[in-house]
């Protein structure tokens, strides 16, 4: 179900709805932009998001990836639409240039730690993780050609967000649109200035439920956060069992980022900022400091003693940090 | 008589001997001072002529020192010709440069600043799936 705030009283035209597992929000920024263009633009977000789900979703099991997982390691050549296509190309790209710290391949751990997506009734797929060749090789095998293969099924769950995201940009952007907020979960894109045509302005959540922790301005540039808030949960029982949360360090296969709660990175793409945020995250307290300036990122991050850290970039784009001005200002 | 003759002349001789004795001994005593003096004067001539020694060898040193430092002088007066003449082409360069710099305009507003207070938001960016 959609829904469009009310406009009449100046605010912003703000569209709502869910998708991917996350709430999926569409917000127009300056200018005047008619209420039929507005909404064929929100439906046109709605159907790409609607694509990319049935694409790549590991919870659907009607999805191209669940029906590709499901063949994995097998001899068997699967011939996916263009979007899984690109979005296959996109993580092995992503897997080679983080030199194997982002690793889309890390299904089997995640259900062995209890992240269940649909079934995947090969029972081959369901194995444990083989250690040494956990970072190695391609990601996708012949993804240029016609028929590929996968050797273990594969989440495009972070980077799939961001290109559902850097796809549904570029399809408004296509159709006129020139400032807008379109956000999926806690991923954005920010193309143009906001209301008051000023820079689009975008709180930094606190992990721990409290109010924004910073606020940052930014305008034609995608926002990423990887966070364990939600996706955390026990195993092992509930007295003597641990926690774990869903981003899983594909050289360990278990939870990484010790001493991280939250990445946020921004940059000029949506899915490369998923991608840096997760490589960020798995760096850990002791090493993310020094991996995010030899980037040259705009990066935020928490600490699980809830301190805000930031590198230059990221400095330049902070208009206001709470733990400098109070909770109130 | 002989024998006193000789008596009278022995002692006529003992007194000349006397006298000349004692006169010798007055002329020594009168010519000791300008012994003396002529002693400091041939002392003092000495170190007039060691003095002189020195000063010589001193100025020796010091010709040869000049000598050694007047390729150096040539040098650096080469130096301070060629320096000269770069001065000279800078002062042209710099007369060549326009006397007033326009400054490109700056924008008055600025966005970056971080503020007191919270501004607002219009979105957040945190945890996925919620």
């Amino acid at each position: 179900m959609t829904a469009q705030e009310a406009t009449a009283d100046g605010a912003p035209a703000r569209f709502e709805t869910r998708a991917m597992g996350s709430p999926l929000r569409f917000t127009l920024g300056g200018g005047t932009v008619s209420p039929t263009v507005a909404d064929r633009w929100w439906n046109a977000v709605v159907d790409e998001f609607e694509s990319a789900e049935a694409a790549m979703s590991r919870f659907r099991d009607s999805s191209e990836l669940t029906a590709l997982n499901r063949a994995a390691g097998t001899a068997m050549s699967a011939y996916p639409s263009d979007r899984l296509r690109r979005a296959l190309i996109a993580a092995d790209r992503a897997h080679r240039i983080t030199g194997g710290r982002f690793d889309p391949r890390v299904l089997a751990d995640l259900e062995r730690l209890g992240y269940r997506g649909a079934v995947l009734d090969r029972p081959g797929t369901r194995e444990p993780r083989d250690e040494g060749r956990s970072v190695d090789g391609r990601v996708v095998e012949g993804a240029g050609r016609g028929g590929l293969t996968v050797a273990r099924p594969i989440d495009l769950g972070g980077i799939g967000k961001g290109l559902a995201l850097r796809w549904a940009a570029a399809i408004l952007e296509q159709r006129g649109a020139r400032d807008f907020l379109l956000e999926a979960g806690g991923d954005l894109v920010a193309r143009g200035r906001g209301p008051g045509g000023i820079d689009w302005q975008l709180g930094i959540e606190d992990p721990s439920g409290g109010d924004d922790l910073a606020v940052i301005a930014v305008s034609d540039l995608a926002v990423a956060t990887s966070s364990v808030r939600v996706h955390r949960w026990r195993v092992g029982g509930e007295t003597d069992g641990r926690v774990v949360h869903h981003l899983l360090d594909p050289r360990t296969g278990e939870p990484g980022g010790g001493g991280i709660v939250a990445v946020t990175v921004v940059g000029p793409d949506a899915a490369w900022a998923e991608v840096w945020s997760k490589v960020l995250f798995l760096a850990g307290r002791d090493a993310i400091a020094g991996e995010a300036r030899a980037r040259g990122l705009a990066a935020w991050w928490i600490t699980d003693d809830e301190m805000l850290e930031m590198t230059a970039a990221a400095r330049a784009r902070t208009i206001w940090v709470a733990a400098e001005n109070g909770p109130d200002g | 008589m002989i024998g006193a003759s000789t008596a009278l002349y022995a002692v006529s001789m003992a007194g000349v001997t006397a006298i000349q004795s004692s006169d010798d001994r007055t002329l020594v005593t009168r010519q000791s001072p300008a012994e003396a003096a002529v002693t400091r004067l041939r002392d003092g001539h000495d170190r007039l002529e060691t003095a002189i020694d020195k000063a010589t060898d001193d100025y020796g040193r010091a010709a040869g020192g000049y000598d050694a430092l007047e390729p150096r002088l040539s040098e650096m007066e080469t130096s301070l010709d060629q320096l000269t003449g770069r001065v000279t082409t800078v002062s042209g360069a710099a007369r060549a440069l326009p006397g007033r710099v326009s400054m490109p305009a700056i924008s008055r507003t600025v966005t970056r600043t971080v503020r007191t207070s919270k501004p607002k938001t219009n979105a957040s960016t945190g945890a996925s799936g919620g």
